[in-house]
């Protein structure tokens, strides 16, 4: 009889064996992901701000004409100005580069041959570029016919609108100050780029 | 779809912005064009000298030229005198520069060309002009005694000279007179 | 469990050979109660497929730079989830955010974008989560009994943090984190 006792308070004391980690919670994550690339966009410009719109006739496509590029009565440059801004967005730290084709408003020369003698055939004038936060000053100046450009890195994405303000002064010429200009076409194309730095 | 739209936009990019090559450039152009239309310049005379004659700006683009003595009072003949005048001209393309006489000579008013009795009523004269390299002269007879034709443009002073030759017939008693036009004109 | 009742199972028997070898009576023990316990468990599955990332690919328009409006990733399955009792779904998401990029957007840009999350097949009501909202008193649901199913995760909705009148900022990575997590509820 002693043995029976003692065998059964020693069952008695073994308890609950407890299980592992119960989770009462449980997560997953996931990830959304996307790109953007980098994105540089120029529109077509257009004539801004038309009280600063002087002796231009306006935008045809691209073509900006000047209305009357010569006094009749000195046959010198007379003084002309317009605003012109492009749309345009960079989303990444660009460069902005407005380049001259001609350096200057030159006249297409049949034959190739220079202006007589106290005749000018180049037009300098300026182009500032406000562009964000960068504002250049672009002196085309007609010393002689090239390529010329100015190119500024800009450090932030920046959207908005480029604008070049250009200014042809009276009596502007590529000999000397109101030197009367040979007959012709005098053009000029002017590219503004923006690009990686 | 996303490819689809993608694609899409490149296609967009290309005709309304045309010289962007990649996505991350893009370009904007302006076509600066002005007309300098051919177009000469005269200006009143810098200079004159004469000889038995005086000249008068009337105008900004007229001039008057006096004979003081024309004839000599005892034979009625001619005087010699004469006019050069320096005039400023600009032409900046190729041009013409014409001298012409109304009148074909110095010509009495009233009277008709034809000699009366061995006395003239018509005074012909030498016209020369120093022009963009070349010397002209002729005689007022023939209407337009001087044509220069420049192949450019040219700027600086046209020496124009009117020259009435002394002798010959006697000339009727009478007030003498021409016009001259001098003109400048662009090759078209 | 399995090895507690054994443990009394034995000892029980060990009772009864203990009485046969003493005298003539016959003595018990008991009832000795049998019990176990089955504790909460709520396991979240694994994704169909072992692709964990919504790859919404390029994020803007690369003529303007701005948002794309047709933006979707396809759906996520998490299979072979279940709870054994009560139990709460919830999503919570982040905005996608610039990961390379550094500071604040210059003006006129943005370097985020917000999305809403769901969760639908655990619970009557999906639990949706949208980044941008002043609440989200959706984003957590609550299912009754214990339950064991498919829990498909979308995201939709993506709009430009701080308007839509903002371009994103070049970054090869924008990423966002959706968390669906499953809890027992008492």
């Amino acid at each position: 009889m002693r043995g029976l006792a003692s065998i059964s308070s020693v069952a008695i004391a073994m308890g609950l064996v407890g299980a592992a980690s119960a989770q009462t919670v449980s997560s997953k994550t996931m990830a959304v992901q996307g790109a953007a690339p980098q994105v540089c966009a120029v529109q077509s410009p257009t004539i801004s701000a038309t009280g600063a719109l002087v002796n231009f006739r306006g935008l045809n496509g691209t073509t900006l004409q000047i209305d009357q590029l010569t006094d009749p009565q000195t046959l010198a440059t007379r003084a002309a100005s317009v605003n012109v801004s492009f749309a345009a967005v960079c989303n990444y730290p660009h460069r902005i580069t407005v380049e001259s084709q001609n350096n200057g408003l030159w006249r297409n020369a049949v034959g190739g041959t220079g202006a007589p003698t106290g005749f000018a055939d180049g037009v300098p004038y300026t182009a500032t570029l406000n562009w964000g936060d960068v504002v250049q000053r672009f002196e085309v100046n007609a010393s002689s016919r090239r390529l010329s450009q100015v190119s500024v890195l800009v450090d932030k994405a920046t959207a908005g609108s480029i604008l070049l303000s250009l200014n042809i002064q009276s009596g502007a010429s590529n000999l000397r100050a109101n030197a009367p200009l040979i007959a012709g076409t005098y053009q000029d194309t002017l590219r503004v780029t923006v690009e990686p730095q | 779809m996303r490819t689809l739209s993608l694609l899409a936009a490149i296609a967009a990019l290309a005709p309304g912005l045309a010289f962007a090559q990649t996505a991350n450039i893009g370009q904007g152009r302006l076509d600066l064009v002005g007309q300098a239309p051919s177009a000469c310049l005269i200006s009143q005379p810098t200079a004159s000298t004469g000889q038995n004659a005086t000249l008068s700006q009337t105008g900004a683009q007229s001039a008057q030229i006096r004979i003081s003595e024309l004839v000599d009072p005892q034979t009625a003949q001619p005087r010699a005198s004469s006019m050069n005048v320096t005039l400023p001209v600009i032409c900046n393309a190729a041009h013409r520069l014409t001298v012409k006489s109304g009148n074909g000579g110095l010509l009495r008013a009233g009277g008709r060309r034809g000699a009366v009795n061995g006395f003239r009523q018509l005074l012909p004269y030498q016209v020369s002009a120093d022009w963009s390299g070349q010397s002209i002269t002729g005689s007022s007879e023939t209407g337009t005694p001087v044509t220069i034709n420049s192949p450019n443009g040219a700027a600086g002073q046209v020496s124009l000279s009117i020259t009435v030759p002394a002798g010959g017939d006697p000339l009727v008693a009478g007030s003498y007179s021409d016009s001259v036009v001098i003109e400048l004109q662009v090759a078209s | 469990m399995k090895t507690v009742l054994s443990i009394l199972a034995a000892t029980a028997t060990l009772l009864g050979a203990s009485g046969a070898l003493a005298a003539t009576d016959t003595a018990t023990s008991g009832p000795i109660p049998v019990t176990g316990n089955v504790p909460t468990l709520c396991s979240s599955g694994t994704v169909t497929g072992g692709n964990t990332v919504f790859a919404l690919g390029t994020l803007i328009d690369t003529s303007t730079g701005f948002l794309l409006p047709t933006l979707t990733a396809p759906n996520k399955v998490i299979t072979g989830s279940f709870c054994n009792q009560r139990s709460t779904i919830t999503v919570s998401a982040t905005p996608m955010t610039a990961q390379s990029f550094t500071g604040a957007a210059p003006a006129g840009f943005s370097n985020g974008v917000n999305y809403t999350a769901t969760a639908t097949g655990w619970t009557a009501t999906a639990a949706s989560f949208t980044t941008n909202a002043a609440a989200n008193p959706a984003a957590t649901q609550t299912r009754t009994t214990a339950f064991t199913g498919d829990i498909t995760i979308g995201v939709s909705n993506f709009s430009t943090v701080g308007g839509a009148a903002l371009r994103l900022v070049s970054d090869p990575v924008y990423q966002g984190l959706v968390t669906v997590t499953l809890a027992a509820a008492s």
